[in-house]
């Protein structure tokens, strides 16, 4: 297909904010503390830094560079792009993991997105003031297992979800400039406005004053005092590489679409470092300053100790909530109000660039217009994301947010930083990456890109299939070479399940898990049944364009013949 | 705080806050490139709708 008019950003400056939006995302203040905390503290920076540096930076400049190619030749989505830098018939199938990927993980994250909502409207009804914490821990409990609601609303949860499917929907059939840019121009400052709110009230946290335990120093000493002992254990390495993955949104095709829309001379250099660096800065300074120092400054590090275990998601949901609430009714309200919109806008910002792929796919092969490209985004996320209402109680959600939101990220990274540093070519690559750029790209990076980043991606994705049993790295030196439940290849056996059967003798507990068991693998067939239905359109886009490409050909010949 | 956590916090926090800035800014400063326009008054390749 050749070169023709399509969308494009209208503003650098829009860019960089949809860009950073894309990547700003719940995780930035849930997932990044908790990680910190259970991974050495403020040693845990380092080998976070240094995956940046070695391994993120690359990522994004790879991306930003393939998705800018791939726009020049009229592609926005990756079955295409990747196509159009690898010949071979294989890599447009590689490429539908770009596509996958962000339908599977919308599926699941709008209904997380849609927690925030719901819970936005409770802050300022007032539902959590007055409440224990065990009762607000049961409000989400009850949320979540589609209890009564609490105002009223019947089926509550599946109505936020609705909700939210259909503003995403709205925002994205309203275009790139006109929806997607609009909402990261607006939804971006905001977040860091309400951020540096939380941020300082959490960092002036006094002992004895509204309920606090201990001063906010206390949260900030358990947070970043450095346990130099773990640095050398490949578990907090992997733990590292994991948390820049997912923050930066890399693996996941979003980037290459957003970045097919740019001129064709525009940078990209500088561009990556600064949407790049901005996420790192929602991350690290205001994800840093918020959910740990309110948590220990009101429940005590022992509490706290306890409840990482169960992940940001409890913290973030159940716990702060109540937290806020010992600050008064109205600025506990308004706290829990502007904490539940920051974690809003920081998820409509990446859902929305979730649905670009799809629909740049349906608009570049099968000319669809962008309305119903955007409405049939909304119906395919509603069909894969009900399961994760309805069946949350059975591991629905956590089985989609495993294999699309964590495997799928590493194995499609590692494959497509292969085609861009030794199919495609370094030399042709690094031209990509340095033509219209602002700064003066390290020489050093091209050495990164071919050598380091794949083999550090090809040790997460092997690190992350035989993770030994407690992560002791150790163990498999000598010879034990038993895997963890969190294991890859002890996921596809259902290990934890099977486990938890054999070691109980109580029937119903038994039945309930047989019953997980089948969601489980259920959900497994969905996702694989939508991978498959993709790479049949992309099979289909391809027999187009060859019988298109025939027929010019024809047609020139038959000019020719006249001629 | 324990002057290893601060020592660490103020690093990281400077480091992360003086690059996203540095760029940021670096952006601001850079002036916007020239496109080629056809006769018809357009920029060529792809336009904002």
């Amino acid at each position: 297909m050749g070169i023709k008019e399509t969308e494009s950003w209208g503003s650098r400056m829009g860019l960089i904010l949809a860009m950073a939006g894309n990547a700003v995302g719940l995780g930035n203040f849930l997932r990044f503390p908790v990680q910190a905390v259970q991974n050495g503290g403020g040693a845990f920076i380092i080998p976070y830094l240094v995956c940046f540096l070695v391994m993120g930076i690359p990522l994004l400049w790879v991306e930003w560079a393939m998705g800018r190619f791939g726009g020049r030749q009229g592609h926005h989505s990756t079955p295409f792009i990747l196509d159009s830098m690898g010949k071979r018939a294989l890599w447009k199938y590689v490429g539908v993991f770009g596509i996958w990927t962000n339908i599977a993980i919308a599926a699941y994250y709008c209904y997380l997105e849609s927690w925030t909502l719901s819970y936005m409207m409770h802050s300022v009804l007032g539902t959590f003031h007055g409440k224990t914490q065990e009762a607000i821990g049961n409000f989400f409990t009850q949320y979540v297992s589609l209890g009564p609601s609490a105002v009223g609303i019947p089926y509550e949860p599946v109505f936020f979800f609705v909700v939210c499917l259909l503003l995403n929907t709205w925002i994205l059939s309203k275009g790139l400039m006109a929806g997607v840019e609009k909402v990261a121009k607006v939804g971006m400052p905001l977040l860091i406005l309400f951020g540096i709110f939380l941020a300082y009230k959490g960092l002036t946290i006094t002992a004895g004053e509204a309920g606090a335990l201990h001063d906010s120093s206390v949260g900030l000493n358990f947070l970043w005092t450095p346990r130099y002992e773990r640095i050398l254990s490949p578990t907090v390495w992997l733990a590292a590489a994991g948390q820049i993955f997912f923050t930066l949104a890399v693996g996941m095709g979003t980037i290459h679409c957003y970045a097919s829309y740019m001129k064709s001379k525009e940078d990209i250099a500088l561009n990556a470092m600064s949407a790049g660096w901005m996420n790192e800065f929602v991350e690290v300074v205001l994800g840093g300053a918020i959910l740990i120092p309110v948590a220990v400054g009101y429940l005590g590090i022992d509490k706290v100790n306890e409840l990482v275990q169960l992940g940001g998601l409890g913290l973030g949901f159940k716990t702060l909530p109540y937290l806020f609430s010992q600050w008064g009714p109205i600025l506990g309200a308004f706290s829990s109000f502007l904490w539940f919109g920051l974690l809003f806008f920081a998820g409509i910002t990446s859902s929305l660039a979730m649905g670009t792929p799809w629909m740049g796919f349906l608009q570049d092969e099968f000319s669809w217009r962008r309305k119903p490209a955007a409405w049939s985004f909304g119906v395919l996320v509603f069909i894969l994301g009900m399961p994760t209402v309805l069946f949350f109680n059975y591991g629905v959600f956590d089985e989609y947010d495993y294999w699309t939101g964590t495997v799928a990220l590493v194995v499609f990274a590692l494959l497509e930083c292969l085609l861009f540093a030794w199919v495609f070519g370094m030399g042709k690559g690094w031209s990509e990456i340095t033509d219209g750029a602002d700064i003066k790209v390290p020489r050093v990076y091209r050495f990164i890109i071919r050598y380091v980043t794949p083999a550090l991606l090809l040790w997460v994705f092997v690190g992350s299939l035989f993770t030994p049993k407690g992560g002791d790295w150790g163990a498999y030196l000598k010879g034990n070479w038993e895997t963890d439940n969190s294991s890859i290849l002890n996921k596809i056996l259902n290990s934890s399940i099977h486990e938890k059967i054999a070691a109980t003798a109580d029937l119903s507990k038994i039945a309930q898990l047989r019953d997980q068991l089948f969601y489980v693998n259920a959900s497994r067939f969905l996702l694989l049944s939508l991978f498959v239905f993709i790479c049949g359109l992309v099979f289909v886009a391809h027999q187009r364009r060859c019988t298109l490409a025939k027929r010019k050909r024809m047609e020139a010949t038959l000019e020719l013949t006249k001629v | 705080m324990n002057m290893a956590a601060l020592a660490f916090m103020l690093l990281t926090l400077g480091l992360v806050t003086g690059m996203t800035f540095y760029f940021f800014i670096k952006v601001l400063k850079v002036p916007p490139k020239t496109y080629p326009v056809n006769p018809g008054g357009e920029a060529t390749e792809q336009t904002g709708k």
